[in-house]
């Protein structure tokens, strides 16, 4: 059962009109096997996952006032990789899948335009696909996946589900923002991105985290923000590192939506003083999440959001004039934060296919810093992406874990000109 | 695998230099994790540049020319003209190349204007009402019913082309409403032709065109 079209959900509204060759919102899932890839049970195993999910078989359109996807008879084709990492995915000139699955060795890559899904279900489709994938290479009975959604509820747009039209608190909404510090320097050619990835054992990492009684995310946002702050230039310490980290809201609000529903928090930490001892960063980063993850925060949130969309005057401008205005909020939203540290989390897979995979990794493209963390039974993946030449932050972020007495695993992308 | 003394780090990969502090690794290799991709070599790009450069050549060489020769009256803003307008179709023309309806109606649309604009600046004779744009409109129709259906393009892929072509076809009204066609057939074709695709439309794709409407008009 196939919708013929759909409206973007609320959050995939900023994403066509905010995308660049740089900040493409395209991002990418990579699982890496213990064997090279076969293309062509890849190729197979991918047709049987598109039937599971229709909501993806979509393109994108513009319409007179908003975008819209309209379903596609389009086949994914899967091909050895062969462009930059999270590369433009939409082109509105050629009708193209917004998502695209590469292999490379013995790595298999799917990337994904945000306008599609969010985190959540991107990484729910590439664990049916290697989970086919590997049932038939290794002859295995095909396991069972813990996700369990109608085709109806998986195109569902959660966030007009849970819109309540409460009254707006707006003195608790609107905040004074300031804004945050900004990473600048010379940037690679042709829009290319870094990607710089370490990984660490969950367990080590966990009990260290713990030792400062802190939460894995907010220890390592804290790491971040530390590793920024002590490259920041003296001119520039009148502003704030602020890190905006994405929440599934899937954790808060009941929804199987295979489409966005993430929210955004904030936190972070003033840049004046000089040598901060880190358990204080600790401490500050783990009371802001405390304080921000609250249903009530996140429903006034998507409320503020939803609300946007619902405006009569916002529904009736012309497309172009909402990408003006979408690209405008869009750069006001960014200029509140320094970077972006998204934690997808866990992912689990059957243990009859968990001899064969190595682990999982996630980045996106980005024209600032971004960090994508997300594990796999003792395997964390933290990775950083971003179109500076400098990899300095990297280097005081990984060095400071090293420092902790953890063992990191560096992997690194090579762009032509470094 | 290699290893960064300096930041107690190993690397994969087969890099001399550490990702992070540029330093030289020690140990042995492996294969790459992440493919080689080169620069993009644009293929067009020199051709374009060319095509740039000859055309403002020979404008620019126009209006010196005419400057050297003031009695020859001015010429050269023609040859400006036609550069513009030349430039224009073609920033049309290249990025929707793959998209043959709405090529051709963006073709249609600029063809029109500038051949009424054409005809004002060159002392206004009518050409372009009594002949130009009512036949560049047929031609347009005639096209589109033509054209996708031997490509086998979807109807619902190219309708709104086909609409929107239809609607230009009535402008031809509009001129013999204000009065201004002196030879007036090609005028009653291209708007005989209009009605006939709208009828037919509404006959044969009703379904599609509301569908199509209601998909790209919402609000």
């Amino acid at each position: 059962m196939r919708l013929k079209w759909s409206r973007l959900d609320n959050a995939a509204k900023i994403y066509p009109a905010s995308s660049t060759k740089t900040d493409t919102h395209v991002f990418r899932f990579a699982c890496e096997l213990n064997e090279p890839v076969n293309p062509e049970i890849l190729q197979s195993a991918l047709i049987d996952t598109t039937a599971i999910f229709p909501v993806y078989q979509y393109i994108l359109k513009r319409g007179l006032f908003w975008y819209y996807l309209e379903s596609t008879t389009l086949t994914p084709i899967v091909r050895q990789e062969y462009k930059p990492p999270c590369n433009e995915l939409y082109d509105r000139n050629q009708k193209t899948l917004l998502y695209e699955v590469t292999y490379f060795g013995n790595i298999i890559n799917l990337e994904v335009y945000h306008v599609l899904t969010d985190g959540t279900g991107a990484m729910n489709f590439l664990r049916i696909l290697v989970s086919k994938y590997l049932s038939v290479v290794h002859s295995l009975p095909e396991p069972e996946i813990d996700y369990d959604a109608s085709h109806m509820q998986m195109a569902d747009d959660s966030f007009k589900r849970y819109y309540n039209n409460k009254p707006l608190k707006r003195h608790r909404l609107i905040k004074e923002h300031t804004k945050a510090y900004r990473i600048k320097g010379p940037r690679f050619a042709e829009n290319r991105i870094k990607i710089i990835r370490g990984m660490v054992s969950v367990s080590e990492i966990l009990k260290i985290a713990r030792g400062y009684n802190s939460t894995l995310t907010a220890f390592l946002a804290a790491c971040l923000i530390q590793a920024i702050n002590e490259e920041i230039t003296v001119m520039s310490k009148k502003y704030p590192v602020v890190l905006a980290i994405p929440v599934n809201l899937r954790n808060y609000f009941k929804s199987e939506s295979a489409r966005n529903f993430f929210s955004i928090v904030y936190t972070g930490f003033d840049s004046c003083v000089d040598n901060i001892p880190f358990d204080e960063i600790v401490k500050k980063v783990n009371n802001d999440l405390k304080h921000e993850l609250t249903v009530e925060k996140m429903s006034d949130n998507l409320n503020l959001l939803y609300s946007l969309e619902r405006n009569f005057f916002v529904r009736i401008a012309p497309l172009f004039l909402k990408d003006i205005v979408l690209k405008f909020a869009y750069s006001r939203a960014s200029a509140q934060s320094t970077a972006t540290l998204s934690n997808v989390g866990i992912i689990k897979l059957s243990d009859s296919i968990a001899p064969y995979i190595k682990s999982f990794d996630v980045c996106t493209g980005t024209n600032r810093l971004q960090v994508c963390i997300c594990s796999y039974l003792d395997n964390l993946s933290v990775n950083f992406t971003t179109p500076f030449i400098s990899s300095d932050i990297q280097r005081r972020f990984f060095r400071k874990l090293t420092d902790l007495g953890l063992e990191v695993e560096i992997t690194a992308n090579q762009i032509a000109d470094e | 695998m290699k290893s960064c003394v300096k930041c107690k780090v190993t690397v994969r990969g087969n890099r001399l230099n550490c990702p992070l502090c540029q330093n030289s690794l020690t140990g042995t290799g492996e294969t790459d994790i992440y493919p080689h991709i080169p620069t993009i070599y644009r293929q067009y790009m020199k051709f374009f540049k060319f095509l740039a450069m000859g055309t403002i050549s020979l404008g620019v060489i126009a209006i010196m020319l005419n400057i050297m020769l003031p009695q020859s009256g001015y010429w050269s803003l023609f040859v400006v003209c036609g550069i513009v307008c030349f430039w224009i179709m073609l920033a049309f023309f290249i990025p929707k190349r793959n998209n043959i309806p709405k090529n051709i109606t963006y073709q249609v649309f600029f063809l029109a204007i500038f051949s009424l604009i054409w005809d004002y600046i060159t002392g206004w004779r009518g050409w372009s009402v009594d002949f130009a744009i009512p036949i560049i409109f047929i031609v347009g129709i005639a096209a589109l019913s033509i054209i996708p259906t031997l490509m086998k393009i979807p109807v619902s892929d190219y309708l709104i082309c086909l609409v929107a072509d239809a609607l230009f076809g009535f402008t031809p009204f509009l001129f013999l409403l204000l009065g201004k066609v002196k030879y007036v057939y090609m005028s009653y074709i291209c708007i005989t032709l209009s009605i006939l695709t709208f009828i037919s439309l509404l006959l044969f794709e009703r379904n599609n065109v509301l569908n199509e409407a209601r998909k790209r008009f919402h609000l």
